[in-house]
């Protein structure tokens, strides 16, 4: 227990302080400084130098468009998450209130810039969005499951929570018959959310307030990309936030080997072999990253490179031709000639997502095994005599104890892939590679600053990846509670 | 009946040895590749790129060694005195924390810990600035000083909640004998909490050891890079001989490798039983 010393007693105990005295002179140097003047110098055009005067709101101007959205849109947000548990009126309205206000505001921005119908519908819209189409459905089907499976508890509105990812799942439909991406979301969304604040009314449904919530962020994060599309700002920016998007979608995937190996690790009967598996395990992880991430650019090297010989040697790069041949991606992959995967602009994401492979975090790995260890063998044997299958038994055993681990991870996750770049700056160069196709927006801010010597608009844009960070953070300590 | 059972039992331990397999060797492979590439010339790596060959070229490491010694003794000075430099603070701050209740500790504790939740990313153009301000680009007291002021944010969290669980019997012992806080600190807390050191130091250094983005920065001189942003130019730099470049890898793993082996008991330990959760 801390010992409580009063002000009284300040004036003996004073050289206590001492002991902080340097932490928090650095801290404040070093981190509260830094911070404080960026803040500061996203309002001036500043070079990092000499040049240094006020220009107000123009650098959010040049990045964001149109401001004045943006910052409600963040305060909606922020609103949002405070009232996201609570069930009370004013809650419920002020979801309601950003669902529908949202919605207005991409319909307001859609027919200024009278983006709503991309293409009437025809048939042949369908058969050019081929591939579009077999990654919409993939896609979301994917993340139906996923909910399937997340939400169990409340098997009473467990529908409801499904419509949320059906709809996005008709949206993407929508938008592959050819109508604009956003006119089809906030489209589905709107009807989605019409049907979670009526058919629960009249079914007397009690609990769902997960699914209000959940609609809320849906229709706010909407609302974000419809403003980041046609709000006239920076379009090298918001194209770099749509690669993140991608990105984040296929870390999540990307999170399910590290959910496996650990279970499998862990139903290992053999003590000896699960500790030596450990073991075995760290070693990816002492080897330092930068080694790892070059020597996996040294495998993508096209002639030379092992990635391609795997290829060719399992017969993918066949398959691969093949699909290029139907689904028309314009000879990517063509026989006998290497594909560049770090020069290709239509290769670049592809490899950025396949580097790493298999994906098994380790320190993911080890996290997993610790929240497995508290299951009883018992559970087991008693599965075992109901006839639980190996499946079931990870959803209704496993599964459930290392949720907390994961909803981390998953926050974590999302954190981290907002603010790195560097291994961008490494496997591609400082332009986010051909094209400029993989120009995340903490890249950008690296270029403008240091490159191009923008540092007040660097600040600017880093200033919108602060924001959009904190706000996870918050998600992630309102939501997601570790039990310690 | 009973037999049936049993076997299929054992057909199914083997599938989930098979699967351990595969996947770690899925993960190990590129190492293996490393290992491999790293005695080859470039013409006996495009022969056979799978398998280690003879002659095994050790000079491919003699040479390696030219390119990458400084990287290697650049990085560890600067992370063996980070570490250091931040245990001392840490140590003195957390004790300050865990022991007493004073005016000003509440907000200093939030001055600290709100920074756990703020990232960093805004932070670089203007530290930069600084640094530049304070004279400091181009030394290694630069990344030394960005490093520990923060990396003790987090360790002052653990260590607190670590030095709390300290009986506070013998903090009345040292008292009563006449031991200044300083001296509580380390003839008691620093013996006592050598395993939560040791396994923070050992997490902070494997960061700096893989530190890019702030050196790229700070850093000019070639000769003064630590490891992660000296293997980068040795990449994009030198003419492409793979077995030199493999075997420049290779060498830059091998402190850590060491450093693993000796702690390896602790490390597996302390990391299932969740201390990086933090």
């Amino acid at each position: 227990m801390p010992r409580d010393i009063g002000y009284k007693r300040v004036r003996h105990y004073w050289n206590l302080y001492l002991f902080l005295l340097p932490s928090v002179l650095l801290v404040a140097v070093f981190s509260y400084y830094p911070a404080i003047s960026a803040m500061y110098h996203s309002f001036y055009r500043w070079n990092g130098e000499d040049i240094n005067y006020f220009v107000g709101m123009e650098n959010f101007k040049k990045v964001l468009g149109v401001v004045t959205p943006w910052v409600l849109l963040f305060i909606l947000f922020y609103m949002v998450i405070i009232f996201a548990k609570e069930k009370n009126i004013l809650s419920n309205t002020l979801r309601f209130i950003s669902g529908v206000l949202c919605l207005a505001l991409t319909a307001v921005l859609l027919a200024l810039k009278g983006f709503a119908f991309a293409a009437p519908f025809s048939l042949t819209n369908l058969y050019t969005n081929m591939s579009q189409t077999v990654i919409a459905l993939v896609f979301w089907g994917f993340w139906l499951l996923v909910f399937q499976f997340l939400v169990s508890e409340e098997s009473e509105n467990k529908w409801i929570y499904l419509l949320s990812t059906a709809g996005f799942l008709a949206a993407a439909l929508l938008r592959i018959t050819g109508f604009s991406a956003v006119f089809a979301f906030s489209a589905i969304m709107l009807i989605g959310g019409l049907a979670i604040w009526l058919l629960p009314a009249m079914k007397k449904l009690k609990t769902i307030e997960g699914a209000r919530t959940m609609h809320a962020f849906a229709s706010l994060s909407i609302a974000f990309w419809a403003l980041g599309a046609y709000s006239g700002g920076d379009t090298i920016m918001w194209g770099g936030f749509y690669v993140l998007a991608v990105l984040i979608a296929f870390n999540i995937v990307k999170m399910l080997p590290s959910i496996l190996t650990a279970v499998v690790v862990h139903r290992i009967k053999s003590e000896t072999m699960n500790y030596w598996y450990r073991v075995l395990f760290v070693i990816p992880m002492i080897i330092p990253g930068m080694v790892y991430l070059l020597i996996w650019k040294f495998f993508f090297n096209p002639n030379e490179g092992i990635f391609n010989r795997v290829l060719v040697y399992t017969k993918v790069m066949d398959i691969l031709v093949y699909m290029d041949g139907i689904l028309g991606w314009g000879g990517i992959f063509k026989t006998g000639v290497m594909p560049v995967w770090l020069g290709n602009e239509h290769l670049v994401l592809p490899a950025l997502i396949i580097w790493g492979f298999p994906w098994v975090g380790v320190v993911g790995v080890l996290i997993y095994l610790a929240g497995l260890q508290g299951i009883d063998t018992s559970v087991y044997e008693a599965a075992d005599l109901d006839g639980a299958t190996a499946i079931q038994k990870f959803l209704h055993i496993e599964m459930p104890l290392i949720m907390t681990q994961v909803r981390i991870n998953l926050v974590l996750m999302i954190i981290g892939t907002l603010q790195a770049y560097a291994h961008i700056l490494i496997l591609f160069d400082i332009d986010g590679g051909p094209n400029g196709k993989l120009m995340i927006p903490g890249l950008y801010m690296f270029r403008e600053a240091f490159r191009e010597g923008r540092a007040g608009y660097a600040c600017a844009i880093g200033l919108i990846i602060f924001f959009l960070i904190l706000i996870l953070t918050e998600l992630n300590n309102r939501f997601i509670r570790v039990e310690k | 009946m009973i037999s049936m059972y049993k076997s299929k039992n054992v057909f199914s331990e083997i599938m989930k040895h098979l699967f351990i397999f595969f996947i770690l060797a899925l993960s190990l492979f590129p190492f293996y590749v490393m290992i491999a590439t790293s005695g080859k010339t470039n013409a006996q790596f495009v022969g056979n790129p799978w398998s280690f060959m003879f002659p095994f070229h050790l000079e491919n490491y003699t040479y390696a060694w030219g390119m990458v010694y400084k990287y290697i003794f650049n990085t560890i000075f600067i992370s063996v005195t980070t570490i250091f430099i931040t245990m001392f603070l840490t140590l003195n701050a957390a004790y300050f924390f865990a022991r007493f209740r004073m005016p000003g500790s509440r907000f200093f504790w939030y001055f600290f810990l709100i920074l756990m939740l703020m990232p960093g990313v805004a932070n670089l153009i203007p530290l930069f600035v600084l640094l530049k301000d304070f004279n400091l680009l181009n030394t290694f007291q630069a990344l030394i000083i960005v490093n520990v002021a923060g990396g003790q944010i987090v360790q002052i969290y653990i260590l607190r909640n670590f030095i709390e669980d300290i009986p506070q019997d013998l903090f009345d012992a040292a008292e009563v004998d006449g031991a200044s806080h300083l001296q509580q600190v380390y003839n008691i807390v620093f013996p006592m909490s050598g395993s939560i050191l040791s396994t923070l130091g050992i997490l902070q250094f494997i960061g700096l050891w893989n530190d890019y983005i702030l050196p790229l920065v700070v850093i000019r001189d070639d000769s003064m890079l630590p490891m992660a942003v000296g293997l980068v130019r040795m990449d994009s730099a030198y003419v492409k001989e793979w077995g030199q470049l493999m075997a420049g890898y290779t060498i830059a793993s091998i402190p850590m490798i060491l450093i693993f082996l000796f702690t390896m008991r602790l490390f597996v330990k302390g990391l299932s039983a969740g201390a990086i959760k933090g």
